[in-house]
């Protein structure tokens, strides 16, 4: 059976990946986030019920964990305060950075959905991080960050030259998307080729010779 | 003190002995002479005789060394010999006695010689010619004589006691006192020599009494001016003082040798001896003390003053050098203490004021025309001499008052006030100069201002206040309302003010640009209000707000919701007068001012009240009418630390004192916080321990600790005390190294469940489950007092949303109650157990007992349980004669439905419809369905209490209760509940207990009591006839 091209997979595929970036960031939305919130919620113990989870007690400066789509939400109708997430202090990032480009071999562990929350914390929530000179350097530390995490992923990706078993712990949920598509396709072409390797060459130990003439 | 033993070299027979150290132009001998008849010049060292001389009539009682060191007098019993040194060649004889001679002295230029003894005769000697140039009769034998260093006295010493003062000039007698020794027979060898101070002789020591005492005389008054004693236990045979005059040596006929530092008149040394000591004399150029005995024994002691001090024979430039050096380090230490704002006045090293206390000096300029005044400053201006911040003669008690005193009589130093070598070196050198009758003397009083007592009591503080940090934003406020921070621009304050709730507020506070420098402010529901001090001008006392007149203290409110324009108030305080603690309630604002007033205010400014505080305030909290006053009652205790406050809790709106009574605090802590529970309003406070009080009116009121900080947390963080609840303290987590939240980024606070210090008992009830029993007990005690308070007032509806809620909390109760119970069931302590039951507040808790214990095969518990349970059915039939028939809005109707309802329990015995128990008995959760019980509870307890409320006695009432007694009366919390109901409490006012009535107790002890009493068919189902007529109106209560 003859099996379709890398280039075919991924050109057919392209248009219709197995998950979009789009499914990632509302996946990301459900990631728990610690707010202030600045009213008290006039609900029985101030818990908020919405159809996938109950939330609260919402109390005036008592910090609490909600969705982040809660969280933003809050946000721009000014209830609340967005703490934030402790890997997005300046100093977390920038030793996460330092350790990432030290060490070429592995990844840095990093929450699963780091590029959705960073995302949408600086596109929706740019007050959160203090002064826009703040908000500069956090961004450019975690776009550097995602840049060396990328290289790193490409030089893997070069050194794919056989039907290997391939580890890649701390990969986030954008970063392995990215690379769905072709990587797996990839390992799978090399199976395949092993496989017709493995089948030509019995067919040459046997002298069939049917194979030669296939 | 440890006396050291010193050996005596044999040397001279039994009898009067004597020494001197003899400096001749290359050598230092020490010259001793006895009643063997010998005069040996000995190796000052070794004492090894090096010359030796015989006297022609021995004994040789006496000698005495030319200050020139040209020649050595002896006396023994015929003459007085002039010997040369060192070669003790015989010079000449000085002049002839009868009888014995005891007492030889040099004039100190060396050119007279003074001689006396048995024949009641001193005769002046020159020594040049060898002639008498002066005979003074002294009608008595004489035991000693000491030529001043001025020259002019001459001290004699009688062997009947007496001291004789002679003007060696004329010689008249200056001063005469009898019996001032111990009177000594013929034939004794004592001498009681006396000693000049060898500073210009300001001081005559002077041995007195049989009790080992050295007076001090002072020179020209010859007051005494103080004494050296305390030491020897029979008279002082010699006092001599050292070279430079910081120390004496006293030997008395205890055979002890003491050394006494003479400023502060406390001895430094002690030796024993073997023998009496005859003579003693101090080295010259060295830490050294020579002595002679009565057994004719010589011994040096080497280093009698300790090493630490300056030495005996350091001259006196030398000292001064010291002293100087110190100074200027002392000033060093000054100027850096003075950046802390206490620059003491000045003083040398030893003058260094202790810790807060202070030195205080001050120039007195006067015109004498007594010459007794410029000698007594001169006898105090030695003392200031010897370095020591006490005179001798001044304090014997460190910390007190010490006046030093410098003579400028001369003028030398009269423009040197402000440097104590002014006072301290300065000496008059001639005595002459004091005598004019009139002469300026310019006096510097030097006074040392101890610190109060022990610790000091702390200073008034702003609850939820930062301290100011000069260039930072600091929160004047910060409460469970919100925050008010002042932030530094330029030369004036932006204060902002920020709600936690933003959404209870309709308007925004506007900035507020500051410019009196507020730095207290108290921010409540309905405003903030803010005080500045006073800020200094030129001429602070004459007020007025221009420019540099100074600012008076100002009293600012912002109300937040003003219906009407022009609601803020401002109001300068008199000159004098300080804005120190700030409180905003619901309707009126109250400030502590620094002149011990309470001023009220109501929100739009009309002055309420001024009253006076008890004492210095420290604190203020407010919460609806209620105002709470800490005040100091008294100084800190010097012993445990712990600050003696004071506590006051007032009622605005009724003008009511509810309490005032001691506020504890951990030992040696101070007040931290101070503020009332958010939702009982039980005054609340927190010391500088992290501990956490309530207030709860139990026994008289009595204070709770309800949270002490994690003791494996408290190296990591600090707690700021924000606010708190009854079952919460709501906490800032700062870090120890930043103990203080900062304005920015904004604080949250942190919920953290309070906890009692309970003790875990064995049989396996966690602590916690009591302590939160307990708490909940605490809550519900504060609700049913707000409940009778409501009653009282006769407001229905907020009684009933207080019953609802304290049925809520009861039920709370009971479900803690009931897991602790279970835990101790399991323990097998089945008597605890029991009274874990008794503690229950509804029968229907007590039912579920009762299932627990019987699931844990408890029978005997069990049993127990239901006899208790009859016996509250039996109280509660008892009690409530004929359950009244009632229609279902019997609460509303009833005239009076919620009657004086004391009893604790009384609600307990109202019987439950147990046949709506479900059949899930086994559960292990140990509450079964509690909180559907409750409502049915609160029904029946208001028929009950209604009917009894007319039979039971008036309670005794406490002295805290404040509890409206008839409808009339304006109970204090009725305001407040009908405000907030829920947010705000009312307080707790006092305990209730039914005394008439039994309570569960009691019945509990009749429980235990009996082995197997009571109807066993209680045991597991009750009888029919305890179904609640009024379970239908449950719904409507549980709103």
């Amino acid at each position: 059976m003859p099996t379709a091209s890398l280039f075919e997979y991924v050109a057919a595929n392209l248009e219709n990946p197995p998950l979009t970036p789009e499914e990632l960031e509302f996946f990301a939305e459900h990631e728990k986030i610690e707010i202030i919130p600045n009213f008290t919620l006039n609900l029985p113990n101030g818990m908020l019920t919405c159809i996938e989870g109950t939330y609260g007690p919402f109390r005036s400066n008592i910090p609490i964990k909600v969705p982040l789509y809660l969280a933003l939400s809050l946000y721009r109708r000014g209830k609340c305060r967005i703490q934030l997430p402790s890997w997005m202090a300046k100093e977390e990032l920038k030793g996460v950075l330092e350790e990432e480009r030290t060490h070429p071999q592995y990844f840095q562990p990093v929450p699963q959905y780091y590029v959705e929350i960073s995302k949408l914390l600086f596109t929706e929530a740019r007050a959160i991080f203090g002064s826009n000179s703040e908000l500069c350097e956090i961004y450019d530390m975690i776009e550097e960050l995602k840049k060396v995490r990328n290289s790193k992923i490409l030089d893997g990706l070069r050194k794919v030259s056989g039907p290997i078993t391939v580890k890649l712990n701390h990969l986030s949920h954008a970063e392995s998307n990215k690379i769905r598509l072709l990587f797996e396709n990839s390992l799978n072409m090399w199976h395949q080729l092993s496989k017709n390797d493995k089948v030509w060459q019995e067919n040459q130990l046997a002298g069939n010779d049917a194979s030669m003439t296939l | 003190m440890k006396d050291v033993t010193l050996k005596l070299t044999p040397g001279h027979g039994p009898g009067q002995a004597s020494l001197a150290y003899a400096v001749t132009a290359k050598d230092m001998y020490l010259a001793t002479t006895g009643s063997d008849g010998r005069l040996f010049l000995r190796d000052s060292l070794v004492l090894e005789p090096e010359h030796v001389a015989k006297v022609d009539a021995p004994p040789a009682t006496i000698l005495a060394v030319d200050p020139k060191g040209k020649y050595v007098a002896v006396g023994d019993d015929q003459y007085v010999k002039l010997h040369k040194l060192p070669s003790l060649s015989l010079e000449r004889v000085a002049c002839r006695f009868n009888l014995t001679l005891r007492a030889l002295s040099f004039s100190p230029d060396g050119s007279k010689l003074a001689a006396g003894g048995d024949d009641s005769l001193i005769k002046l000697v020159e020594v040049k010619e060898g002639s008498v140039y002066r005979s003074l009769s002294c009608e008595d034998y004489v035991l000693s004589l000491a030529w001043d260093p001025e020259g002019t006295y001459l001290a004699v010493v009688l062997r009947s006691g007496g001291l004789v003062l002679y003007d060696t000039s004329n010689g008249r007698v200056e001063k005469r006192v009898e019996l001032l020794c111990e009177r000594v027979d013929y034939s004794s060898p004592r001498r009681h020599t006396p000693s000049w101070h060898p500073d210009g002789g300001t001081v005559l020591a002077v041995p007195v009494g049989a009790e080992g005492e050295v007076v001090l005389y002072e020179r020209l008054s010859w007051e005494a001016t103080g004494y050296l004693s305390g030491e020897h236990t029979m008279a002082v045979n010699v006092v001599a003082f050292s070279p430079n005059g910081l120390y004496a040596a006293t030997a008395g006929q205890d055979k002890r040798v003491v050394i006494w530092d003479v400023g502060t008149a406390s001895a430094l040394a002690a030796a024993s001896a073997a023998e009496v000591i005859s003579g003693l004399a101090w080295r010259l150029d060295g830490n050294e003390l020579a002595m002679v005995g009565e057994f004719g024994g010589v011994g040096i002691w080497s280093g009698p003053v300790p090493k630490e001090l300056p030495g005996p024979a350091v001259p006196a430039e030398e000292l001064e050098r010291m002293q100087q050096e110190q100074e200027r380090l002392a000033d060093l230490k000054r100027q850096d203490a003075s950046r802390h704002g206490r620059g003491g006045g000045g003083g040398d090293a030893d003058l260094l004021p202790p810790e807060g206390g202070e030195i205080r000096e001050e120039i007195i300029e006067e015109v004498v025309m007594d010459t007794a005044a410029a000698a007594s400053s001169d006898g105090t201006d030695d003392g200031a001499a010897e370095a020591r911040a006490a005179a001798a003669e001044t304090t014997s008690s460190a910390g007190g008052a010490d006046v030093l005193a410098g003579d400028a009589g001369d003028g030398v130093r009269s423009g040197l006030t402000n440097d104590p070598d002014g006072a301290r070196s300065h000496r008059p050198s001639k005595m002459a100069a004091a005598r004019p009758a009139t002469q300026t003397v310019r006096t510097v009083v030097r006074t040392i201002v101890a610190p109060p007592a022990g610790p000091v009591p702390q200073p008034p503080f702003q609850s939820g206040a930062t301290p100011a940090e000069p260039g930072h934003p600091r929160f004047l406020c910060y409460n469970m309302v919100g925050s008010v921070a002042s932030r530094p621009v330029e030369d004036h304050h932006a204060i902002e003010v920020l709600f936690h709730d933003s959404s209870r507020f309709s308007a925004r506070v506007p900035l507020l640009t500051d410019y009196y420098g507020f730095d207290r402010a108290s921010l409540g529901e309905k405003g903030v209000l803010y005080a500045s001090p006073p800020t200094k001008g030129d001429a602070p006392q004459e007020g007025g707000a221009s420019g540099d007149m100074g600012v008076p203290a100002m009293v600012m409110f912002r109300p937040f919701d003003p219906w009407a324009p022009n609601s803020d108030w401002t109001a300068p305080l008199p000159p004098g007068e300080e804005a120190l603690c700030l409180a905003t309630g619901h309707s009126f604002v109250a400030v502590a001012t620094s002149r011990q007033l309470l001023r009220l205010f109501s929100l739009a400014g009309s002055q309420t009240s001024i009253s006076r505080l008890e004492g210095p305030p420290v604190a203020l909290a407010a919460v609806g009418s209620l105002l709470a006053v800490v005040w100091h009652a008294g100084p800190p205790n010097p012993h445990t630390k712990s600050q003696q406050l004071s506590m006051s809790l007032y009622d605005t709106t009724a003008m009511t004192c509810i309490f005032s009574q001691p506020l504890p605090l951990t030992p040696g802590s101070l007040l931290a916080w101070l503020g009332f529970t958010e939702d009982h309003g039980l005054p609340a406070v927190s010391d500088s321990q992290g501990v956490v009080c309530v207030r709860t009116p139990d026994f008289g009121g009595r204070w709770l600790p309800v949270f002490e900080p994690p003791a494996d947390r408290r190296h990591s963080e600090v707690l700021w005390p924000v606010g708190i609840t009854s079952n919460q303290l709501y906490a800032i987590v700062c870090k120890p190294t930043e103990p203080r939240p900062k304005v920015s980024p904004r604080p949250f606070y942190t919920p953290m469940s309070l906890a009692p210090p309970m003790l875990a008992l064995d049989g396996g009830c966690p602590p916690e489950l009591e302590g939160q029993a307990l708490l909940l007990g605490l809550a519900n005690a504060s609700l049913r007092n707000r409940l009778e308070a409501a009653e009282g007032g006769g407001l229905v509806e907020e009684a009933s949303d207080l019953n609802h809620l304290l049925l809520r909390g009861q039920a709370e109760q009971d479900r803690a109650l009931l897991k602790a119970f279970q835990r101790v069931v399991k323990g097998e302590r089945h008597a605890r157990a029991l009274e874990m039951a008794a503690q229950l507040n509804m029968f229907k808790s007590l039912e579920g007992a009762l299932t627990l214990a019987n699931h844990h095969q408890a029978r005997g518990l069990a049993e127990r349980i239901s006899v208790f349970m009859a016996s509250r059915q039996a109280m509660q039939e008892a009690a409530a004669p004929a359950p009244a028939p009632q229609g279902p809005t019997g609460i509303s109707q009833d005239p009076d439905p919620y009657g004086n309802n004391h009893q604790r329990y009384q609600r307990s015995y109202t019987p439950i419809p147990f046949g709506k128990r479900g059949p899930a008995v086994d559960r292990e959760d140990g509450a079964p369905g509690l909180s559907a019980g409750g409502t049915h509870d609160a029904e029946e307890q208001t028929g009950a209490g209604g009917s009894r409320g007319a039979s039971q006695p008036l309670q005794p009432t406490d002295l805290n209760t404040a509890r409206g007694s008839g409808a009339g009366s304006l109970t204090p919390f009725a305001n407040l509940v009908a405000s907030e109901p829920g947010e705000m409490g009312a307080l707790s006012t006092g305990p209730k207990s039914a005394r008439g009535l039994p309570t569960p107790n009691t019945l509990l002890q009749a429980a235990t009591a009996k082995p197997d009493g009571g109807d066993s068919s209680h045991k597991r189902k009750p009888v029919q006839s305890y179904n609640n007529p009024f379970a239908r109106k449950a719904p409507k209560l549980a709103k």
